[in-house]
């Protein structure tokens, strides 16, 4: 053991060594009985000059506590006991993410029940597109890029797929909003069933 | 402050599951605690069982322990708690209800002598007291003023620095000095008879 690693635990000691060094000194004081010897008849010291009383030697209580949690297995520190404002905080960021979720439920039905539901911007979901054969020009260059027509179902969302978004997170929504959406899914359900309603049967009515 | 930040710098390390940290407050602690725990009970082997106690049980709590007060402070309530329940189960008073019944240097010669029951023990400590004691006063002075203002005033390297009017380098190097010559002196009451180096953890 070198004096420079004897001033490195001194300074350990007062709480003066930076936190790389702290780090390596520990691991050497897992390994090495003399620097642990020495640390603790450092402490030692202090605690003498600090006392005006007597100070006995600990003479086995770190080696038998080391061995003892040596065997214990280990915990990490939980949120069991979390502070009240960081309890408040959790609870103000859930309920930013519930409005959040709500708002964008709300969003969803609106556009789908606005008569522009065609427009690109609305297209939030998956977009079944059918296959569609190249249109080549005989009169102009090829450019490589081709027109797909227009789909009728590129631009909503399927009912099912919006049911199924808005009951998995309706947990996250403030009973108000439960009810507004709520009225939106039933209204456009209603719609989309007529929609399904294939156009022979419609006519026949 | 600087300790009570190392400390807590320590403890983040146990939380992560460094156990190593953790032996490190407990060499730091150690004779503290022993000290505190033989306020309340005499036998040296049984305040030593308690003081182990202690920390195990510190140890454990140690995951919900936020840092609202220093760690010894916290370590402190511990090894109360811990000798005050030792009392109880073994249904005996405090050495220091005792000694406020009784008076005269004789008398507390005694109970000084039933706190650490072996004359070895009592004689051990006095060792120790006067061995620093002397190491002490033969230091130079540069490295007695160091030592001092660190351990008795609890000062920063930093305000040690300002105070003595040098390098931050060279207070954190005379206070390692002032500890090597003071640990030497002591080193040599160990290999005295009195207990071996290897004794003392």
């Amino acid at each position: 053991m070198t004096d420079r690693i004897k001033e490195q635990l001194s300074a350990f000691l007062d709480g003066e060594l930076p936190d790389p060094e702290s780090a390596l000194l520990l691991k050497r004081l897992e390994r090495d009985d003399e620097l642990r010897g020495a640390l603790s008849r450092y402490s030692l010291i202090g605690a003498v000059l600090r006392s005006d009383g007597d100070v006995p030697a600990a003479r086995q209580v770190a080696a038998r506590v080391s061995a003892a949690i040596a065997r214990e297995p280990f915990r990490a520190a939980g949120f069991a006991r979390l502070p009240q404002r960081e309890a408040l905080l959790r609870g103000c960021a859930g309920l930013a993410v519930a409005a959040g979720v709500a708002l964008g439920a709300v969003a969803l039905v609106q556009q789908l029940q606005s008569p522009d539901t065609a427009a690109p911007a609305a297209v939030v979901a998956r977009v079944e597109v059918p296959p569609v054969e190249p249109v080549v020009d005989d009169t102009e260059p090829a450019t490589g890029y081709t027109t797909p027509p227009a789909s009728e179902s590129s631009g909503g969302l399927a009912p099912a797929e919006l049911a199924n978004f808005l009951v998995a997170h309706y947990g996250y929504a403030t009973p108000l909003v439960r009810r507004s959406v709520g009225a939106g899914l039933i209204g456009d359900d209603s719609a989309a069933l007529q929609q399904d309603v294939p156009a022979a049967e419609q006519g026949g009515q | 402050m600087r300790a009570e930040a190392g400390d807590i710098a320590l403890v983040r390390r146990v939380q992560k599951g460094d156990k190593a940290a953790f032996d490190a407050l407990v060499l730091k602690y150690q004779h503290k605690v022993l000290k505190l725990v033989q306020r309340y009970v005499r036998n040296p082997a049984e305040a030593e069982d308690i003081a182990q106690e202690a920390f195990i049980k510190a140890y454990r709590a140690l995951p919900a322990f936020r840092g609202d007060s220093a760690f010894y402070t916290w370590l402190y309530r511990i090894a109360i708690n811990t000798a005050k329940n030792a009392l109880v189960a073994s249904r005996r008073r405090p050495v220091s209800y005792d000694l406020d019944l009784q008076d005269g240097a004789q008398v507390q010669a005694q109970a000084r002598l039933a706190d650490t029951e072996t004359p070895e023990a009592l004689a051990l400590t006095d060792e120790i007291r006067r061995t620093v004691n002397e190491a002490i006063e033969a230091l130079p002075d540069d490295l007695r003023l160091a030592i001092v203002l660190r351990e008795l005033e609890g000062l920063s390297y930093e305000d040690i620095a300002k105070t003595m009017e040098c390098p931050v380098g060279t207070v954190r190097s005379r206070i390692f000095r002032a500890r090597e010559a003071i640990d030497r002196s002591l080193r040599e009451v160990f290999d005295g008879g009195l207990g071996r180096i290897g004794d003392l953890e």
